[in-house]
Formats: C-alpha cells, structure tokens, sequence
C-alpha cells in the first residue's frame, strides 16, 4: 500500500499540490480526474518520486519512498508518463525488454514474458517491427507493455506490485481503450495496484475502483464511482455543462454534454 | 546474402576487418615489407625494426584512438539522445587544443627553461590532457542545476566552449610566427606519425578500462534512450551514469587529442554506420563500435601515410575529407525521413 499523507508542492510561489492525502491500496485501480492543470501529472511524478515534496511524505509499505534503493524501487512499480520519444530505431521486442532492466531473465524466459504481453494488448505481430514505424496508439501500447512486463516479472508473489499510468489511452481507438482498461481491471483483480489518470470520466466511474477528483492542487473527491454523482461535484470541478444519466448494465452514473 | 551474413555475425566481421586493416598498416608504407615476413622469427633484420619501432606502435595507436572516439561517440549520442551528437559537442577538444596552442606559441619562452628532454617531448600530451581536464570540470560547473548536471545545460556550456576556444586559438594563430603557425594547423589536422610505445601504453591503460566498463554497463544507456525519467523508474541512478559518462568521454577524448591532435568525424560516424548494420541496441552499438573505430582509423591512417608516399598527408584531413560527405548525407537523409 503506498500511503500519500499531506502532499504539497510548490513551484515558483504556484502551489501545484496542496495537502493531498489518500491511500493506494493493492489490488484496486484508482483513478485520478481532474482538469487541465489541476496538478494531476504532478501528483503522478510525485508519489514516483521524480517531484520532491515541500511538505508531507509518501509511505511505501514501511519505507518513505526516498528511502527505497532505485533497483528495489523499479521491481515493486512501474511508471509510465505522457509522450515518450525514442530517437533511435529500436525493435519492438528490444523496447518492451527495457521493461525487464532490474531483472535478470533469462532469454527463454524474458520472450515468453514478453510476447504474453504483447497479445494480451492485441499486438503480437509487431514484435521485430521497428518501434519508429508504429502510429501513435500503437507506440502507447507498446510503452503499456514495457510497463507490464515490468511489474509482472517479479517472481514474488506475496509482494503487492503497482502501476501508475498517466493517461495510457489518450491515443487509443475506442477498441483499444475498451482491451487496455479490461485488462488493467482484470490485473487489479489478480492483485496489483494501479493508479492511473484518465480523461474520460464515464470510463473513470465505469472501470475504477476508488475516484479520486484533484482541483487547482486539492483533493476534492475520494471516494467510489457510485458516489460521484452525487453534489454535482464532476460538473463543478470542471465546470461543464453536463446530463447526468445511469447506466443501464450496473447502475454506474454516466454524462454526456448539454448542447 | 552477403549483408545478412555480417548481420548474424557482428563481432566476427568487425574482428575479421580488423585483422585484415592490420595487415595492411603493417605491411604499407613508404618501405613495403611483405606480410609473410610478419610471421617468420628471421626476417629481415631492417624489417623487424621498423615493425617493432614504427609500424606497430602506430597501427596500435590508431587503433586505440580510433576505439576511444568511436564509443564516446556512442556515450554522447545515447547521453544527449541525440544521434548527430560527438564527442567534440562537449568543447573537450577544442578546450585541450587551446592548451596545446598557448604551448606552442610559449615555445621560445620555454625553451630558455632548462628541462630534459623527454619532459620536453610530453611536454604538448600533458597539455592537451590538462586542457580537457580543465575544460570538463568547467563544463560540470557549468551545466550543474539544482545539483543535477542538466543535458540541456551540458550542451549550451559545449557549445559556449567551443566557441570561446575558436576565438581564443583564433587568437594564438594571430600571434604566432610562421613557424608556430605551421606547427599549430598540422596539430588541429592530427597525426598518429609520432606515436611510441609508451604513449601506447599510457593510451591502452586509459581507454581499454574504460571500453571494458562501458561495455558491460551498456544495458544502462538503453534505459536512458526512454528519457531520464524513464530510466530512473526502472532502477538506474541517472545523475550518477551521466556523471560518469561525461568523465569516461572526457578521459577518452582528451587523452586521444593529448596524443594525436584533433581527428574529427570517427566518434559521429561508426556509431551511426553500426546502428545502420546491427540496429540500435547499445550492447552492441557500444562494443562494435569500438571495434569500428579501431579499423576505420587504422586503414585511414594506412591511407594517408601511403597516398603521397613518401610524404604523409595528416589523419584528420583523411577523416575529414570521409566524414564530411558522411555527414551530410546523413543530414539530408534525417531530414527526408522526418517529412
């Protein structure tokens, strides 16, 4: 469980984050929303430990997060941010291995990790494909693979393992999005813990566990989706024109914009 | 057929042109000695000892400079993401080569100095070491942030370095006499001619180390191809890979221009030639092209010691005059490929 206790940061006098608290638990897939700005990559990098806090701490099991060695970091989570560029021509398969830098596989067992993962994102043919000659959404799902691979390589099984994804279907056909977030519920149910920042709040409140909503820094929403609908909180937070309606396969609230 | 017996082979066909650049080296030159006199313990007495004084120090030389500035190429090109990056970006070269200038146009001060002569004849490598030293230490000054070295940083300090070192070995030129002048163009051509053994030993002590580490560590400029943050959440210490990075490619060029001048174009061009034949997987990029390096600098040594026999054209115009087509050719190409 990653414990997240009075997060703030603050850059050039903007406060970024603002005594964010929760909790990731192990095996759920939480979803941040928010809107432009609201600090929500900012969060991500934080609790990965790119950002320093000014204030608070960020607990990893027993550990701050600074205190955990790189390597032992790298094999209990696995990050993956916006808009990664790779400025040389590298294979498929030699990208999605990057993935199993703090293991050591062997070859056999590294490709069967490997081209699992790739048919599981419905893309196993592109294995000796040049990474550079991949459209957009391709590439994405590449780098969800590199991710994957990562987390699922380790052995342990009693140790929790977690994923944090910043928006990792932005580029991806409707299709796509639908085989992504399945798979990452159906990884959360084996166990992992995913934080992941969406877009789309009906496939936030549809496929998520626990919602949590920033705003200008703050926290303002932690909770399950079923409560979401509740205070007309998403219409305030970003400040839409919204219908709300429920859907009709599990009662989940959904929206849709108002003309 | 024939290229994708070189793709399944890599280190073979390098070692194997390798072998067949050294056959070359040894046995051409203004006095011809036949290659099976290479492997006979009664050859010529005259043969032997251009062999063991002149050819074979030299070929060794090339061959060390040659790998050294290959894989910092490799270093540079995976550190600044950046495949038109070289090890002369960082100014390391250009900063020992001003060190060099300033001794030479100091030469007639210093000779009223009474020093022996082998102090007199490291006199300019211990400069030119001195000046990449001096000049790294700068550039880590420079491009410290926040207690990061930033990439970005890195490359305005360079690129600040080498200009200031343009000016100011502009400068020397200006105030130097004919003679001074003479020697300072031919040291920015370079030149393996001089080459003995114990410069090949200080060399090999340097740069094999540094070859052998990077080699095994090249798994890690992989990660950094992601992006540093990239690299960082999957386990590597990145401030600390960066730092030593930049010290390898410093020790490795400035130790290369100690001895040999200025030799342009092998650390952007192998790199590129490899990837271009075995892909971009650094744990080959990293030791084939020190393996490339090493031949390419070899044979090009060959060629301009035996194409004005018995004269020597300089090594870097060889290079250059490879390089700089090279170059181009790649520019245009990235250009087209990126419309």
């Amino acid at each position: 469980m990653f414990k997240i206790r009075n997060l703030t940061v603050t850059r050039s006098n903007k406060v970024l984050l603002d005594q964010v608290s929760f909790d990731i638990p192990a095996g759920q897939l939480s979803i941040i929303l928010g809107p432009n700005g609201a600090g929500k990559s900012t969060l991500l990098k934080t609790i990965a430990g790119t950002i320093k806090a000014d204030i608070g701490s960020i607990w990893f099991e027993e550990k701050e997060i600074n205190q955990w060695p790189l390597n032992e970091l790298a094999k209990r989570r696995a990050v993956l941010t916006q808009q990664i560029h790779i400025p040389f021509s590298l294979n498929v398969a030699e990208v999605v291995a990057l993935g199993l830098a703090p293991w050591q596989l062997t070859k056999q067992a590294a490709s069967e990790l490997i081209s699992f993962v790739l048919s599981e994102l419905d893309m196993q043919g592109t294995k000796d494909r040049n990474y550079l000659s991949l459209s957009g959404g391709e590439q994405q799902r590449i780098q969800i693979a590199r991710v994957l691979v990562q987390v699922l390589a380790n052995p342990a099984h009693h140790e929790e393992t977690f994923l944090m994804l910043d928006e990792p279907i932005s580029a991806l056909d409707l299709h796509q999005q639908q085989r992504v977030l399945r798979l990452l519920k159906k990884l959360a149910g084996q166990g992992i813990g995913i934080l992941c920042i969406l877009h789309d709040i009906n496939l936030a409140t549809l496929f998520g566990d626990k919602i949590i909503v920033l705003q200008q820094g703050k926290l303002i929403y932690n909770d399950t989706p079923k409560e979401l609908a509740q205070n007309s909180i998403l219409e305030r937070t970003y400040q839409a024109d919204l219908v709300k309606l429920t859907h009709t396969d599990n009662q989940l609230p959904q929206w849709l914009f108002r003309v | 057929m024939r290229f994708s017996v070189i793709k399944r082979s890599p280190y073979l066909c390098l070692i194997i042109a390798a072998c067949l650049v050294s056959l070359l080296a040894l046995t051409q030159g203004a006095y011809a000695i036949a290659w099976n006199a290479l492997f006979t313990s009664e050859s010529h007495t005259i043969d032997r000892q251009i062999l063991t004084t002149v050819r074979l120090p030299r070929l060794l030389m090339a061959m060390l400079v040659g790998a050294a500035l290959a894989i910092s190429g490799a270093m540079m090109q995976a550190l600044f993401r950046n495949p038109l990056a070289d090890p002369g970006l960082l100014g390391v070269s250009s900063g020992a080569s001003v060190f060099v200038g300033i001794l030479i146009v100091l030469n007639p001060v210093l000779h009223t100095i009474d020093l022996p002569l082998w102090a007199q004849s490291y006199l300019q490598s211990v400069a030119a070491f001195l000046g990449a030293v001096l000049t790294c230490w700068l550039i880590f000054q420079l491009s410290k942030h926040k207690g990061k070295v930033s990439v970005l940083h890195l490359l305005l300090a360079g690129i600040a370095i080498n200009a200031l070192s343009g000016s100011a070995t502009g400068l020397l030129t200006y105030l130097s006499n004919d003679e001074q002048l003479r020697a300072l163009t031919f040291w920015a051509m370079g030149s393996i001619g001089g080459a003995r053994w114990e410069q090949v030993i200080v060399m090999a002590s340097l740069v094999l180390p540094i070859i052998y580490i990077v080699c095994r560590q090249s798994g890690h400029l992989n990660l950094l191809l992601l992006g540093e943050e990239e690299a960082r959440y999957l386990g590597l210490n990145v401030e600390k890979f960066k730092r030593k990075l930049v010290v390898f490619v410093a020790i490795c060029v400035g130790v290369s221009v100690a001895f040999t001048g200025l030799i342009g174009f092998i650390g952007l061009m192998v790199p590129h030639l490899i990837r271009m034949l075995f892909g971009a997987d650094n744990r080959l990029v990293l030791p084939c092209s020190a393996l490339l390096g090493a031949s390419l600098l070899a044979g090009a040594d060959t060629l301009a010691r035996t194409i004005v026999i018995p004269a020597e054209l300089p090594v870097g115009l060889v290079t250059s005059l490879l390089g700089g087509p090279f170059f181009l050719w790649l520019l245009l190409r990235n250009i087209r490929e990126s419309h």
